[in-house]
């Protein structure tokens, strides 16, 4: 253990050097493609399997924190090497690994469009990352998490076309609101403390108050990084823009630091000055909003890419769920909740990870095939492409949580750890946890007709377009990395109870409380409840029943098989233009559930006012310069409109119906009711 | 605190009853609901004076019998009567079913938090009761809202007075009769006149829909 | 050992009666229309037709369509395994809970909904997505009422809640009937009777799916759907009317189990045939209000659940 523990931070800078190297050399060989790529290829692998290996001994060693002064005071270089560090680095530098061996084939789309700075930007992108999780000061923190947002930036923007600058736009409006935010609260901790170290952060209670402050801000402020709405809308617009490998390590990787950034403040440096209860529950309320409007939103997209950009959100929801029971745990100090809380959100974080970012290799296979991402132009790919189908199907089946995957186990957690806090709650906490446990199963529901439509409208049925009649199976490299993924998939799910414990180590080192029995030999368990399934058996299981009938048939069944027919059609000639199209799955749910689209355009429009907002504050000032001071039209056009509607609700409230006075009495003394329960 | 079980069960059939007395889309059936609610009222009324062995709580509820189980229906369905076959039209409601059952519930629970945050004299057993008593005020409120039968929403006015009976025998079991035959007889006036009222209006106006009613206005 | 031998037991009992069960339903539906209507072993002579049949594939479909049937019955039969039905407790406690049983039904009907699509006909296709709209719709009111009644039976095993709510030890008793009722209501929705779906009528309804299945595939689907009607019962039976079934393992124990287990089943698909036979289908359209009212139920039920009665 002692040369684990003495490797590590030298594996760690060797990787970053790396990584570094790769990236001046792919930008310097950028005229000749094939090398720039090769050599980009070549020196992120080596340096992500280094990264790998620093996570895999993080996540099993114990905590190190190493400190190396800078020429600045205030901003020694120090690394923290801890469980939580460590799955991100797992995480981050798995995708890396396999996004890299990806584009050595997909970036033949690329050609002539810049692969030198690909190269550049994403062996940048994955070394902030890598930073970003592990550096333990304020300063470098803020620094690294500039630079990733910056590199992905020019990821996004690679297509150089409207569609791909404009997302971009709007994900650095919205990165650089976050870090605003987050930037603030750090001055705030370092104002207090005098100094840029977490360790000191961590060692200082703060005031409630205070501590309150900073929370909001970074929550709020990682919680741009994450996606959850209501600042998800940037999400749709920029996953799809960039390169798929890309997006598969943006969606899997960089919005999971989002999620890193929430639990490390919240619930590791703020853990000195306690933690309030309104805490949990604003994360877990987000958490429910955010999985079932993403998946609502996912739900009426046909492009292919946009729509999994959804499921970022939806599934950012999901480990918020998880992460919120982890604070509600820990203000109510019942240690055992909060670790199965926060496992249940790290493990999800895990999941999501992998299969995400295998639906995206499998959705810019897709693309690669047929050079669209309008999926009613595709159908029928499974005959052309059967190793991306078969992949993909794995992925779909499970981020729709369908035992014994692995996004199954996570949500199974997940509610357990509902259930828990329900258990020994109080009656608010039961209230918010009994309908975060309504949202969930409204998403999985919601979740698995998305897939279907996203499966079927994309792989089975007739092919509706010439390019999905004409495609071809992916080259080798795009092959394996989604073969491999695919087997994470299984694996993370099928061996539950060996995961289980790794991510409970996670969270209780996090929240440094005692170990929490979460696997006894095949199967998980909830200690809290005593609840317990089995993925392993119910594996073998499913696999065995799903043979009987199958023997049973190839031994008795004589009828043989045809599979020349027309589908049916009433009596009439059947046509390819029958099927069922992308288009008809979201008409139903917009039917039942039409409410929640009716909020998306409330909801959405807000990242998109800040857009107007920044353009309008920019034109101002061109304005300003030049005609002076009469131009404050926006304001008086504003301040127009709130009177005239002021007005008109006033209206409303004139109506004279009997009826409405008394809805006002009933609000009233609801209110009252409520302020004295708060008040007491 | 199980001696207090039962009491509490019944104050749960209590509002699940005032519940229906909302959906319930004739009069007539209201009626009828609503006197097996009041059965209920009666039914806590005396396991609460078998819990507390308080006596005048068996007075309350052979008079609450009386008034809220026989009278008011009976005045009700004459009330009905005198209307005629137009009475059993349904009047909509103006939300959905859905709403209102969420809304209930909604109500229930904000009772039950006021109820938990404040000390009260009386045991803890009953907060479940007391809470349904309060939120009977509120469900009443609710018929009377988004009911716009004139009718129903007299039955809006009589939840509103069950759930003040079942506070005040849960905080005061030990007051005299007195005030509780008061509470009595001042419902059933109120309730002879609304009724009186409602008869006449339909006598008018041909309705017994609130929202024909702007002609009222001044 | 036993336990696995009762699992056995109660999964090869359960598919040698389905097909009577669906037998029954027929003959009792007939009955009350006035017509004459089949034999109650009619399903056997129909599967064992079916199985003998030519198995007809459109030529569009892939792998799914030829994989669901076997999987449908599959999962069912893995269902079937853990579900208590003579015995209080789970004879496999590890597949029997809720929050898994509710994912486990998602496999088939996935997978379901996707063969649908695979056919290429517009039928099957409406229909697999009417399939799907109706988890959708019945999930949350599902989710909610076993939510609240694990809560108060303090598990989420289907078998310790069962003996809980059995053992009459529950300390919110107002809160299950509640819930036991929005559960049952949401189960029936499940069980794609009338006025939701339409079982003979193949076309556009839920059951869409099962007009480009032919031969021994065809036999399959019928097969595991029956199952699965039968397993959403004596899911609500486990937790809900435990009574009667066997606490200990004995031999005597099991027999009566197994006696009230076949009276409890057979009530309660008696109710569900007179009340199927005495509406008529909702307009799909409107499916949405009615489930979302079972939810409304849900949530009477979990704030008295919360009030603690």
């Amino acid at each position: 253990m002692d040369i684990l523990n003495l490797s590590i931070p030298s594996i760690f800078s060797l990787s970053a050097i790396l990584s570094v190297v790769g990236a001046l050399l792919a930008l310097v060989t950028g005229r000749s493609e094939g090398l720039s790529k090769g050599l980009a290829s070549v020196f992120g692998i080596l340096a992500s399997c280094a990264m790998l290996g620093v996570g895999v001994g993080s996540l099993l060693g114990s905590a190190s924190l190493i400190s190396i002064p800078t020429p600045f005071a205030f901003a020694s270089f120090s690394l923290l090497f801890n469980p939580l560090a460590g799955l991100l680095l797992v995480v981050i530098n798995l995708l890396a690994i396999l996004a890299w061996i990806y584009g050595t084939s997909y970036l033949a789309e690329y050609k002539g469009k810049g692969i030198g700075p690909i190269g550049f930007f994403m062996n940048l992108f994955v070394v902030s990352m890598n930073f970003v999780v592990t550096v333990d000061n304020a300063f470098w923190f803020l620094v690294f998490f500039e630079l990733m947002s910056l590199s992905s930036y020019f990821l996004v923007i690679i297509e150089q076309d409207e569609k791909s600058t404009k997302g971009g736009f709007l994900y650095l409006i919205m990165a650089h609101v976050g870090f605003m935010m987050i930037m603030i609260a750090f001055f705030i901790m370092a104002g207090i403390t005098g100094s840029f170290e977490f360790e000191v952060f961590r060692n200082t209670p703060f005031v409630p108050a205070i501590a309150s402050v900073i929370f909001l801000l970074t929550f709020l402020g990682f919680g741009c990084k994450a996606g959850m709405v209501p600042f998800h809308s940037w999400l749709p617009q920029a996953h799809p823009a960039a390169p798929s490998h890309v997006s598969a390590l943006m969606s899997g990787g960089m919005i999971k630091i989002g999620v890193f950034g929430i639990v490390k403040i919240g619930l590791d440096v703020l853990a000195a000055s306690g933690c309030e209860l309104w805490w949990g529950i604003l994360v877990l309320t987000i958490g429910a909003i955010s999985s079932v409007l993403g998946v609502a939103y996912a739900l009426a997209e046909h492009d292919i890419k946009r729509l999994l950009a959804y499921h970022s959100v939806e599934n950012i929801g999901i480990i918020l769920l998880g992460v919120g029971i982890g604070f509600i745990g820990i203000a109510l100090e019942q240690p055992l909740i909060a670790a199965l809380g926060l496992m249940a959100g790290m493990y999800h974080l895990l999941n999501h990870a992998v299969f995400k970012a295998l639906l995206f290799l499998g959705a810019g296979a897709v693309l690669y095939s047929t050079h669209t991402r309008d999926m009613e132009k595709m159908g029928g790919l499974i005959r052309a492409m059967p190793v991306t189908a078969m992949c993909f199907l794995l992925g779909s089946l499970a981020i729709s949580a369908i035992p014994p995957l692995n996004g199954f186990v996570s949500e199974w957690f997940t509610y357990q750890a509902l259930f828990d806090a329900a258990f020994r709650g109080d009656a608010v906490i039961q209230l918010f946890a009994g309908f975060a446990a309504v949202s969930l199963a409204l998403t999985g529901a919601l979740a698995v007709t998305c897939f279907v439509k996203a499966y079927g409208v994309t792989f089975l049925g007739a092919s509706r377009s010439d390019a999905a009649r004409k495609a071809k199976e992916v080259p080798a490299p795009m092959k394996l990395s989604m073969v491999v993924l695919a087997f994470v998939c299984v694996l993370l799910g099928v061996g539950a109870p060996l995961v289980a414990p790794l991510m409970q180590t996670v969270a209780s080192t996090t929240l440094a409380v005692g170990p929490v029995a979460v696997a006894h030999n095949t199967l998980v368990v909830n200690p809290e409840m005593g609840s317990i399934i089995s993925t392993p058996l119910l594996a073998v299981l499913l696999i065995g029943l799903i043979l009987v009938p199958l023997l049973i048939r190839m031994v008795f069944a004589r009828g043989g098989v045809d599979s020349t027919k027309e589908p049916w059609a009433c009596g009439y000639q059947h046509e390819a233009g029958m099927s069922m199209i992308a288009t008809s799955f979201g008409a139903d749910v917009q039917m039942f559930m039409r409410p929640l689209y009716r909020l998306r355009s409330v909801v959405s429009h807000q990242a998109t006012r800040l857009v107007v907002l920044f353009e309008r504050a920019t034109k101002g000032a061109e304005a300003a310069e030049t005609q002076g001071i009469q131009d404050d039209r926006y304001l008086a056009d504003s301040t127009g409109a709130f009177v005239d509607w002021l007005g008109h609700q006033a209206k409303k409230i004139e109506g004279g119906n009997y009826r409405v006075y008394l809805v006002y009495i009933v609000v009233a003394l609801l209110v009252f009711l409520s302020m004295s329960v708060l008040a007491y | 605190m199980t001696s207090y079980l039962v009491v509490n069960i019944l104050g749960g059939l209590l509002i699940v009853t005032s519940l229906f007395v909302v959906l319930s889309k004739t009069p007539q059936r209201t009626t009828l609901i609503y006197s097996l609610q009041s059965i209920v009222l009666v039914l806590l009324l005396v396991a609460l004076g078998v819990t507390t062995g308080s006596r005048e709580l068996f007075t309350w509820a052979a008079t609450a019998f009386i008034t809220k189980a026989v009278l008011v229906p009976a005045i009700m369905l004459f009330a009905l009567k005198k209307i005629g076959p137009s009475a059993k039209e349904a009047v909509p409601s103006s939300i959905s079913p859905v709403v209102a059952i969420i809304l209930v519930a909604v109500e229930l629970f904000v009772c039950y938090l006021a109820v938990n945050g404040i000390e009260l004299p009386t045991a803890l057993g009953v907060k479940p009761a007391l809470a349904v008593s309060l939120a009977h005020f509120f469900v009443g409120l609710t018929c009377i809202i988004t009911q716009r039968n004139i009718l129903k929403q007299i039955f809006g006015y009589c939840l509103m007075e069950n759930g003040s009976h079942v506070t005040l025998a849960l905080l005061a079991p030990e007051a005299p009769g007195l005030v509780e035959i008061g509470i009595a007889t001042d419902a059933i006036f109120a309730v002879v006149i609304m009724a009186i009222v409602a008869v006449r209006i339909h006598r008018v106006v041909k309705s017994l829909d609130a929202d024909d009613l702007r002609e009222l206005k001044g | 050992m036993i336990e696995i031998l009762i699992a056995c037991v109660q999964t090869l009992l359960l598919v040698a009666l389905t097909p009577l069960v669906s037998g029954v339903g027929r003959f009792m539906r007939a009955k009350m229309h006035t017509r004459k209507g089949p034999p109650i072993l009619q399903d056997y002579y129909d599967l064992a037709k079916l199985f003998k049949r030519q198995d007809i594939h459109t030529k569009d479909s892939s792998f799914v369509h030829r994989l669901m049937p076997p999987l449908f019955l599959g999962t069912m039969l893995v269902l079937a395994l853990g579900m208590p039905m003579l015995t209080r407790l789970s004879p496999v406690p590890f597949l029997a809970d809720v929050i898994l049983i509710i994912y486990l039904l998602a496999l088939p009907r996935f997978f379901f909904a996707l063969s649908a699509i695979d056919s290429g006909s517009s039928y099957a296709g409406v229909g697999g997505i009417r399939e799907l709209m109706v988890g959708v719709l019945v999930e949350p009111s599902m989710m909610l009422a076993l939510f609240v009644a694990a809560l108060s039976a303090g598990s989420t095993n289907v078998g310790v809640m069962g003996a809980t709510i059995g053992s009459l030890s529950v300390a919110h008793p107002v809160t299950i009937i509640i819930v036991g009722f929005a559960f049952a209501l949401a189960c029936y929705v499940e069980l794609g009777k009338l006025p939701y779906d339409l079982a003979e009528a193949e076309q556009e309804l839920q059951e869409g799916p099962l007009s480009e299945y032919s031969g021994p595939s065809l036999a399959m689907v019928k097969m595991a759907m029956s199952l699965k009607q039968i397993l959403v019962v004596s899911w609500f039976i486990a937790i809900f009317l435990p009574f009667g079934s066997a606490v200990e393992l004995t031999v005597v124990a099991l027999a009566i189990g197994l006696v009230v287990y076949l009276v409890k089943l057979a009530l309660i698909f008696f109710i569900c045939s007179v009340f199927e036979n005495a509406v008529s289908r909702v307009r799909f359209k409107l499916l949405g209000r009615q489930t979302w009212a079972v939810f409304g139920i849900a949530v009477f039920g979990f704030v008295f659940w919360i009030l603690g009665i």
